[in-house]
């Protein structure tokens, strides 16, 4: 499996996602990204961990040191009210951009 | 990212290196769990550094650290081509002195008020005539005049007599004051004489600009008549310079282009 460039824009749009079930920790939010698209999306850790720490300093997520089910110390992340409204906004964007895509796919044959 | 979320980010609530390499250690640890060979995970993840690095450039310190980076390397470039430097150094070496000089200049003449009561209802008083040269200069009549064209002319320069007269008749002013020269040969009791500044002036003069005496007297209408022993009044910068604020300069014989002084008084300063 190649480098999954066509993650790059969406990967701040998964992560919003994903934290909307509940706080969880990196590791957590790749493995589901993994497991959930049948190992077609690939999440790369090192632009991972700078774009949560990213989106944490946007304000769009908080962070806290927690007991992690391995019994570790983890870095759970949780959305904000702003990363909520965020994510949102993001979801609608990105399947009207989808959607558009598919559209054009159709009519040029 | 803007300064002021670098500075608050600094002061707050920093993501320390130690907390992003805890982060990252769990994450391996988790790989390492599911039973990825450690080696193969820590390769998959990238360089930690590099991760380190990328989070921690939201702080100010290393933007700081890399704005000194860029000077640094800015001035290696600048050794690289030392003509065009020093043509730039150059430029802006003659660019600001000349500008200061300017405005030294300009300071000087136009923004500093002189040093007197009050120097906004001080005027300077001219002649115009109609055409040609005004009958009652043509005696004892010096510096510069202008003329037009269609002959008319003008002037600020005033003959003693005619200043007399004016100086006599005016009403338009509080008092008008003459004054005449600007250098002369000046020798204090003994010393060496040397070139110095020094005005011939009416003895309305320091009443007049409203400067008042440090010491000894002002000029009286007594002083102002031909045939008396010249008297002379020290400016504060000569008397700092000569004599360091001495009391003592009072009644000194004062030598005055080869002509016997006395030193009567002493101006007061700005």
């Amino acid at each position: 499996m190649p480098k999954s460039d066509h993650l790059q824009g969406s990967l701040e749009l998964l992560v919003l996602k994903i934290l909307r079930r509940g706080p969880n920790h990196g590791y957590a939010l790749v493995h589901y990204i993994e497991q959930a698209s049948d190992e077609v999306l690939r999440v790369e850790e090192g632009s991972l961990y700078p774009a949560l720490h990213r989106m944490t300093e946007a304000g769009l997520l908080k962070a806290e040191w927690r007991q992690s089910e391995a019994g570790r110390r983890a870095r759970f992340y949780d959305l904000t009210a702003k990363g909520r409204k965020k994510l949102e906004a993001e979801e609608k964007r990105w399947n009207n951009v989808t959607a558009a895509v598919a559209k054009v796919l159709r009519t040029v044959s | 990212m803007g300064l002021w979320s670098r500075l608050r980010r600094t002061l707050f609530n920093s993501p320390r290196d130690a907390e992003i390499n805890e982060e990252i250690q769990f994450h391996l640890a988790m790989k390492a769990r599911e039973g990825r060979d450690p080696r193969e995970a820590r390769l998959r993840f990238g360089n930690p550094t590099t991760i380190r690095e990328e989070t921690r450039a939201m702080g100010i310190f290393e933007w700081l650290e890399s704005v000194l980076q860029d000077a640094r390397y800015g001035l290696r470039q600048l050794r690289r081509t030392p003509v065009v430097t020093l043509s730039i150094i150059i430029s802006l070496v003659v660019g600001i002195g000349a500008n200061t000089a300017i405005f030294s200049i300009v300071d000087a003449a136009l923004l500093k008020s002189l040093p007197v009561a009050d120097p906004q209802s001080l005027r300077v008083v001219q002649w115009t005539t109609s055409q040609g040269w005004p009958e009652q200069l043509a005696h004892g009549h010096s510096g510069t005049t202008d003329g037009d064209p269609r002959g008319r002319m003008q002037g600020s320069s005033f003959g003693p007599r005619l200043y007399r007269a004016l100086a006599r008749e005016q009403t338009a002013f509080e008092s008008l004051i003459g004054f005449a020269g600007g250098d002369a040969t000046v020798g204090v009791e003994g010393r060496i004489a040397e070139r110095t500044g020094l005005f011939y002036v009416s003895e309305n003069f320091f009443e007049g600009l409203g400067v008042a005496m440090l010491l000894g007297r002002t000029f009286d209408a007594q002083d102002d008549q031909i045939g008396r022993e010249p008297v002379v009044i020290l400016s504060h910068r000569f008397w700092l310079r000569h004599f360091g604020g001495r009391s003592d300069v009072l009644d000194r014989a004062v030598r005055i282009n080869n002509v016997a002084a006395r030193s009567v008084g002493g101006a007061g300063g700005a």
